[in-house]
């Protein structure tokens, strides 16, 4: 590689490293936690594996009607279903296409038609702790320029390798010369852990990019594979009528047997149209549990208009979500993320490090 | 022939994507292939600190 292209990587290198470490540090710190949030969202809870007769339980549109006798003159957005217990979870909000701030969040046992005794309201620390890492604590610009990070993190990564392979050439590979100065052998350390986590932090800015895209990414396949599904863009949003949830249920897995429900979106929700239920259904493999299949149901007539197979780009949206976060691989996994996870830090930290300590000669002559 | 200075990172990454990908699709070995790309990554890490 001649000099000067050498010299322009270096630049893009440390102007893209610069530009995302503090942010970076920040998504590290609190990504740690969010690997383990389901042992960390445990703790004090009992351990207890639920037992119940599917017969005894209330129907999904009158676990609904419970949870909107909560929160008077609401409306049904989402439902969702528990894997271990027999509890339904309503998100309502004041309309169907009501913002995400104003949305609530209200679990329905139903044995019993009531609030599951035991949870406690609010989602805790862990939740602060993702909205953190998704959004800084700011909403939407936040998202948008997490991506952007993300974006930044990447271009430090690639031109971090064209920069190493030079590097290597003459070092070796993993070779940390311990008897250098401390500057030396922080830049051994640098390389060599950048270079082994390369695939990992690669997967992780990625993911963690098309994440901050959801929103537009859905309103996108909104727009594009479920059009021919959607009669009126502007109408109103179809009201919600006492038995269209388990109508929508039962007709969706009819057209599509063999699926079990994950979620179902009513109308206005982001995920649906302003006529249908989407019912979401996913496949018995690990990989087919993780994409799904939205059958859109007719909100007034409770009939299948049709099935709507994810294209491409939300299977994606669906996939970077456990890539991301490295929870769909068990206990060594988790663990294994959390030690790269760790180790990301010191390649954040040494870079910053080794960029402080530079010769102010050759920074000066970088510069000009 | 001299080999290229990026091939064994090269390697690395691909069997650790390779792992991560796999164990999307199972629960069982495929998970174990995931954790076992995952810790091709961090063994050299490890090799080299017991390096003298």
């Amino acid at each position: 590689m001649k000099p000067a292209t050498l010299r322009a990587w270096s630049k893009v290198h440390t102007w893209s490293s610069l530009i995302c470490t503090l942010f970076m540090l920040i998504l590290a710190l609190t990504g740690l936690p969010l690997v383990f949030h389901d042992e960390i969202d445990g703790i004090g809870k009992p351990e207890r594996i639920e037992r119940w007769n599917d017969a005894e339980l209330v129907t999904l549109d009158r676990a609904i009607t419970a949870a909107l006798a909560l929160e008077p003159g609401s409306v049904p957005i989402y439902l969702s279903f528990d894997e271990d217990r027999p509890v339904v979870n309503l998100t309502s909000g004041p309309v169907g296409d009501a913002p995400e701030t104003a949305m609530r969040f209200h679990p329905i046992d139903r044995r019993t038609a009531t609030p599951p005794q035991g949870d406690v309201p609010g989602g805790g620390v862990m939740d602060v702790v993702l909205d953190l890492h998704k959004d800084l604590l700011l909403g939407t610009v936040g998202e948008y320029f997490i991506g952007a990070i993300g974006l930044c993190f990447v271009l430090a990564l690639v031109s971090g390798i064209v920069l190493y392979a030079p590097f290597a050439r003459k070092a070796g590979f993993a070779s940390v010369r311990k008897a250098k100065t401390a500057r030396t052998r922080w830049l051994d350390w640098h390389n060599l852990i950048g270079g082994v986590t390369l695939a990992w932090a690669l997967v992780v800015g990625l993911t963690g990019t098309i994440n901050t895209l959801a929103d537009p990414i859905t309103a996108w396949w909104r727009a594009d594979a479920l059009a021919h599904l959607v009669r009126d863009h502007a109408g109103p949003i179809a009201p919600y009528r006492p038995g269209i949830a388990d109508e929508a249920l039962r007709n969706a897995q009819a057209a599509v047997p063999g699926m079990r429900v994950q979620f179902i979106a009513f109308p206005g929700a982001a995920f649906s149209s302003r006529d249908h239920l989407a019912v979401y259904l996913q496949g018995a493999t690990p990989l087919t549990a993780k994409l799904l299949t939205p059958v859109m149901v007719d909100a007034r007539t409770g009939k299948v208009d049709g099935v709507a197979p994810m294209p491409w780009y939300m299977k994606a949206l669906l996939l970077a979500q456990p890539l991301h976060f490295g929870d769909y691989g068990g206990m060594a996994m988790k663990l294994l993320w959390a030690v790269l996870d760790l180790v990301s830090i010191v390649v954040l930290g040494s870079g910053l490090y080794l960029w402080l300590r530079k010769p102010r000669a050759a920074r000066r002559g970088r510069a000009a | 022939m001299r080999r290229h200075p990026l091939v064994p990172i090269a390697a690395i990454a691909v069997v650790s994507f390779a792992g991560l990908v796999i164990g999307l699709t199972g629960d069982g070995w495929e998970d174990a292939l995931a954790a076992l790309g995952l810790a091709l990554s961090v063994a050299p890490i490890g090799v080299a600190l017991l390096r003298r």
